[in-house]
């Protein structure tokens, strides 16, 4: 990121090859709309690209400051919406490693959180982090990161009524 | 089934690769504002008489008012686009398939599935009211989409939809029985 703050144009599109996919998988289960998933993720790596020399490594990795912007974003676009009714259903995406029914029973539970519930748990549970990242890219304590994760936790046992 | 293990079998959902048109549409982005930061800096160096001067040049002989092609972001799916066709089949919850057909009405348990034929390598999205089900990139040739939609009981009338290349083919798909 030192590089990218730099402008070396390689070390970005190092950045951007290594967060493409699950920033876009991200966006997609956040707003459960293709359309608006495509344009939070250009618009986050413009972002980065911008704010490239604000970040400074002392405030957190560079993965949770790049979903901070991403989730600001998806709020962004969240708060306009709220202006303009929509009708929104549920989504979901094929497994590489379960069956697709599988997959798909997992999507439509994790679509059915609210999303202050549906941001941390898929930060922690589909993308690896940890609570301090989540905290950090959600703008919230680690306390809270780790209430958020357990109370999707146990809504989504509901939802699949796992014991 | 404990925390980790609850946790480990979202773990297998994982990242989602975006469709390469948005990647392409980002990375043209990218450069775009490169150039533009680029141009900036050079701008500064020259100084401030030299802007003006400059700037006076460009009002008396200055180019048409039209913007410049080299800093435009490229949108949209393009002019040669491979065409997509779709067939849709149901299968049963016997176990039986058949054709789908859209006058007639399917029970809970029965289960669409989406084969595409494309003219060209493309990338597609399945979508239900909307939303994405599946995306990917197909080869040239007919593929059987690695998904199926099991219909529950109750639910509404709904329109699927194959998004890609040139085509967008709408499949609508009755009510399901309560």
């Amino acid at each position: 990121m030192d590089a990218v703050r730099d402008g070396n144009d390689a070390a970005y599109m190092t950045l951007f090859e290594r967060h493409r996919a699950s920033l876009y998988g991200y966006a997609l289960r956040m707003t459960r709309r293709p359309e608006v998933a495509d344009d939070v993720f250009q618009e986050t790596f413009l972002r980065v690209h911008r704010a490239r020399t604000t970040w400074a490594s002392h405030q957190g990795s560079f993965r949770s400051w790049l979903f901070r912007i991403a989730t600001n974003s998806i709020r962004d676009r969240a708060r306009q919406a709220a202006r303009r009714p929509e009708v929104l259903d549920d989504t979901f995406e094929p497994s590489r490693s379960t069956t697709p029914s599988d997959r798909i029973m997992l999507e439509r539970a994790l679509a059915q959180l609210p999303e202050n519930l549906r941001d941390a748990f898929v930060l922690t549970a589909v993308m690896g982090m940890d609570h301090n990242e989540v905290a950090a890219a959600l703008d919230i304590t680690p306390d809270n990161a780790r209430a958020r994760v357990s109370r999707a936790r146990t809504r989504l046992r509901e939802l699949l009524e796992v014991s | 089934m404990t925390d980790q293990e609850f946790d480990a079998r979202f773990g297998d959902l994982g990242p989602i690769e975006p469709p390469e048109l948005v990647v392409r549409r980002t990375v043209a982005a990218y450069q775009t504002e490169r150039r533009r930061g680029a141009v900036r800096v050079r701008v500064f160096a020259v100084g401030g008489m030299a802007l003006m001067a400059a700037l006076s040049l460009m009002v008396v002989s200055g180019p048409p008012d039209r913007g410049d092609p080299s800093t435009l972001v490229e949108r949209g799916s393009g002019a040669v686009l491979p065409g997509v066709d779709v067939k849709v089949a149901v299968r049963h919850a016997a176990g039986t398939t058949e054709r789908f057909a859209t006058n007639q009405r399917y029970a809970a348990g029965d289960t669409l599935m989406f084969r595409v034929a494309a003219t060209a390598p493309a990338d597609l999205k399945l979508l239900r009211e909307g939303v994405v089900l599946w995306a990917g990139h197909v080869n040239a040739g007919e593929v059987d989409l690695p998904v199926g939609y099991t219909l529950e009981a109750g639910e509404g009338a709904a329109r699927f939809v194959v998004e890609g290349g040139a085509e967008s083919i709408t499949v609508y798909v009755p009510a399901v029985a309560p």
